[in-house]
């Protein structure tokens, strides 16, 4: 699909002004820029600028949309808060451009015990909303104070939660309401809190990557809040840390809801920031749950005794709130500051462990860019959900390179990531599956497994008016 | 950092270099922007417009950064950019946001100096707000009134003018309490704390704007010249300390006016109030019973970080049960009048002062207090409009201190 003429593009707006009140359809160039980059370091391109942004509000809008853009085979991508870490928010083709903000309502059915919320709800909007109450919402992303809803779940991404702890965001998905590619509208899943058995919809949409339909309202199951205790361990060696972490699954203790990790040098960084002691090697923050206080604490020192074994500098359960919360966000602020200090902007990749070689792992992960020909010029910082046998090496990327030389060193990045996901025969748990990440899909599971999700995307968008470039990929440099 | 640069370039008037160094402001801080768009829920215009990724810290930010590097200065998208820049309310969430969550980039510096841009290219401000900018520089004040009629308002109060008389405290009242009659109580208010505190204290005779309306809307010129009146009057008097009724007065002598600070110290009214009571301990009338909440304003709050002060004078009545609305303190919704938007009608979704009284209410409360005469201007109107009048009022901090003073 090529670029149009701006009168095919006034005949666009003409034809969205008769399904969504003119003043939610914006096509000025400067929106059109802003909803179409992402978090990748490199500047927009003229050539693949959307025509047009529009914000519908209800499901018959989004229908109408969807069924108008099949008529004139004009693609459509939906845009949440456009966070997408994969490239899946930076369009390769021009097009209409779903902005999902105006579908932002939430409503609480405690009686049934479930919420209800459209896809443009900001996830830290539900948060509170859900927390006043007494709930708690079941994923964390390092994105809540902006990700919508819809990205989420379209993602079904644990992010920074111990999927092996409580699971991934799908697993509270109770019901979607979709409008399909086609436009046409469906329902899935349940009113019950008993998630269907046998073959469920939803799970074409829930983690589907935005690729078969628009996900116009999501409800998920109420899940009571927990109580928590907070730990930690310190290792003089990543080896010895990654023992640790496995002989927690091997020892069969309760998970953890969060466990995260960073290598000393980049706590080291986390640690000043917040005013803490350097610490004296890499450490391990995790936050254990149960019904009550004692619970909590009795499943963090079972935890303990497994990290213990493996002869930590340090390991104690941290019970003063105000150390806990230094601590806690030495980690969180870590990429930040690296921004901060440098100027420049941080870029990470997901490796994913399997149990059995965590350690060799990690060893791969902290020699992440040292022979990539662009992302070896500069200084590796690595941490992640090693609870979740995730880890994040990372860069800072100076804002002096031009474009060319930061797509490469983002191409690296996904290269080197698939190179290892490969190796431990895992995949990301987070951000999603295609887009920069498609060579990698098609390396892991094989051609045939592509051309199937090509085949069912067929099925469900047979004009591929949706979010296309996603499935197919970004071309690498 | 980028401000003073700016001012030591002003007092060169190399213009080119003036220009140049905007631009690099903003291209500097939109390189580094990662799009993370933390600052977009943090910003006002997130919650008052559709949510268009434009209409946000980092989509205006974006915005003129692409103008510039993709020459997009042309008539058709002058405009457009021009509204975007003139959206922002300057309240500094975002800049907040970004230093505790993301890169930490000077957002609003990168704004402004977009706006500044926009002025000396005449494409900007919005057209309601040349006539505000032409009023100051005529008449100083952004409201056209007469400079003459500027202290009517003191008549009977038995207050030093300052010339020809002299006053160790030198109180700075601001246009909008001056010339706006139903704000007059506030400027009232505070006459008679200080009398009642015994404050040696004065108004400037010829009191003029301070300047701040021109800065935010990009007149950088006319802010020199005010910065310039000023401080040649606060130097003739022999000031030694300003005390401001509004925060945007407060800010500007204090963060923006060149070498002043040094030798005059420059306080909110409420941060006064504060260091007096320690002095002499007010007495209060009776034991009240209203639930009171606190708007935070922006140049207050998040630009000074004062939010414990106000909140604490308030304490200090007997009986008083303050409670806290949904978005406060750092994370304050701004009332919509900052950042020259006072002068200009812009077109939103949800007006912020009639989402900050609906704020108010949930929280229980039926006096909406604050500190700021603009703030006080919109949520007043705010109630006004919605007839709920009988609900809640608004009320300065100053108006309900000196009531309840015995
Ligand atoms: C600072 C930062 C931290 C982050 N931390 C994490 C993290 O910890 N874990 C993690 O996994 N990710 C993280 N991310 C990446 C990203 O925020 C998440 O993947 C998030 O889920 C994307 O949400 P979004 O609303 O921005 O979606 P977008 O980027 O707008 O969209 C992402 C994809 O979802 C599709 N989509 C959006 N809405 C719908 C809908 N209603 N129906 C169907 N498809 C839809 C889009 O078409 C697109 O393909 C982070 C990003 C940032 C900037």
């Amino acid at each position: 699909m090529t670029n149009m003429e701006s009168s095919g593009i006034d005949r666009i707006v003409k034809e969205l002004a008769k399904i969504v009140p003119e003043k939610y359809i914006l096509t000025h160039i400067f929106e059109r820029i802003k909803s179409s980059i992402d978090t990748f370091p490199y500047e927009a391109e003229r050539r693949n600028l959307p025509y047009a942004i529009v914000m519908p509000k209800t499901k018959e809008e989004v229908s109408e949309i969807l069924k108008y853009a099949n008529r004139i085979r004009v693609p459509v991508f939906i845009r949440g808060s456009g966070t997408s870490f994969t490239g899946a928010s930076r369009y390769q083709v021009p097009g209409i451009v779903i902005n999902t903000h105006r579908m932002d309502e939430i409503e609480i059915y405690e009686e049934f015990g479930f919420f209800e919320c459209g896809p443009g709800c900001i996830c830290e909007s539900v948060a509170k909303e859900i927390e006043t109450r007494g709930f708690f919402l079941p994923f964390a992303p390092g994105s809540r104070l902006i990700a919508s809803m819809g990205g989420l779940i379209a993602n079904n991404t644990s992010a920074h939660v111990v999927d092996a702890s409580i699971g991934k965001p799908g697993d509270y998905v109770l019901g979607l309401e979709v409008v399909l590619p086609n436009g046409e509208i469906i329902e899935t899943g349940t009113k019950g809190l008993r998630r269907p058995a046998g073959t469920d919809l939803t799970k074409f949409f829930v983690g589907g990557d935005g690729l078969f339909g628009m996900v116009t309202k999501i409800r998920m199951r109420l899940v009571p809040a927990f109580e928590m205790a907070y730990g930690i361990a310190i290792y003089k060696d990543l080896k010895s840390l990654a023992k640790g972490v496995q002989r927690i699954y091997r020892e069969r203790r309760p998970l953890p809801l969060f466990m995260e990790f960073m290598e000393k040098k980049t706590a080291e960084i986390g640690y000043k920031i917040k005013g803490l002691e350097i610490p004296k090697g890499s450490v391990i923050l995790f936050v254990s749950i149960g019904n009550s206080k004692e619970g909590a604490s009795q499943i963090a020192n079972q935890i303990l005794s497994s990290l213990v074994a493996e002869n930590p500098i340090e390991a104690q359960q941290i019970e003063e709130v105000e150390l806990w919360e230094k601590l806690w966000s030495s980690r969180e602020v870590i990429g930040s500051y690296l921004m901060q200090e440098s100027g420049n902007q941080w870029s990470s990749a997901e490796v994913v462990s399997n149990l059995m070689k965590l350690e060799e792992c990690m060893d791969d992960a902290s020699h992440f860019n040292y022979d990539l020909p662009v992302l070896s010029q500069l200084t590796l910082y690595l941490f992640g959900h090693i609870g979740g046998l995730t880890m994040h090496p990372g860069v800072i990327i100076p804002k002096e390179w031009d474009n060319e030389k930061k797509k490469r060193a983002v191409d690296e990045k996904f290269q080197r990531e698939a190179e290892l996901n490969l190796k431990y025969s895992t995949c990301g748990g987070e951000w999603g599956q295609f887009a920069k990440r498609t060579p990698f899909f098609i390396k892991r599971y094989g051609k045939e497994s592509y051309e199937l999700v090509k085949k069912i995307k067929k099925t469900f968008d047979p004009n591929n008016i949706l979010n296309p470039g996603v499935l197919e990929g970004e071309p690498q440099q | 950092m980028n401000r003073e640069k700016m001012t030591r370039d002003l007092d060169n008037v190399d213009e080119e270099k003036f220009i140049e160094d905007l631009k690099e402001i903003i291209l500097d801080a939109a390189k580094r922007c990662r799009n993370c768009n933390y600052c977009f829920t943090i910003c006002p215009l997130f919650h008052s417009t559709r949510g268009f990724m434009s209409q946000t810290p980092s989509g205006i930010m974006q915005s003129i950064n692409y103008a510039l590097r993709w020459n997009l200065l042309k008539r058709e998208d002058q405009e457009i950019l021009r509204d975007l820049l003139y959206l922002c309310t300057t309240c500094n969430g975002c800049v907040l946001r970004c230093k505790s969550k993301a890169t930490g980039l000077p957002v609003l510096d990168a704004i402004e100096a977009g706006r500044k841009l926009l002025r000396e290219m005449m494409i900007g401000p919005l057209p309601q707000q040349r006539k505000p900018l032409k009023d100051i520089y005529l008449y100083g004040n952004p409201y056209g009134e007469k400079p003459e009629t500027r202290v009517d308002w003191l008549k009977g109060l038995n207050v030093k003018m300052i010339p020809p008389e002299s006053a160790e405290v030198l109180f700075y009242v601001g246009c909008t309490t001056a010339y706006e009659p139903n704000l007059h109580p506030i400027g009232k208010s505070l006459v008679r704390l200080f009398q009642y505190l015994h404050i040696n204290f004065g108004i400037l005779k010829e009191e003029v704007c301070c300047g701040e309306p021109a800065r935010r809307m990009g007149d950088e010129g006319l802010f020199r010249e005010m910065m310039t009146r000023n401080l040649d009057q606060f130097k003739s008097v022999g000031i030694k300390t300003i005390v401001t009724i509004s925060p945007h007065c407060f800010n500007t002598f204090l963060n923006e006016y060149s070498s002043i600070q040094e030798e005059i110290k420059i306080q909110h009214y409420t941060q006064f109030l504060a260091e007096a009571f320690k002095r002499r301990t007010p007495l209060f009338k009776r034991e009240i019973s209203s639930v009171i909440t606190y708007h935070d304003p922006c140049y207050l709050g998040k630009h000074n970080q004062i939010f414990s002060t106000p909140r604490e004078l308030l304490k200090m009545i007997p009986g008083v049960k303050l409670v806290e609305m949904k978005m406060t303190k750092e994370e304050s919704l701004c009332c919509g009048g900052g950042g020259g938007r006072m002068f200009a009608e812009v077109e939103e979704e949800r007006r912020l002062s009639d989402m900050r009284i609906a704020q108010a209410l949930e929280a229980g409360a039926n006096i909406v207090a604050t500190a700021c005469p603009w703030c006080y201007k919109m949520l007043q109107t705010s109630i006004q409009d919605a007839n709920l009048g009988n609900k809640i009022v608004v009320k300065d901090v100053a108006e309900i201190l000196s009531e309840e003073l015995n």
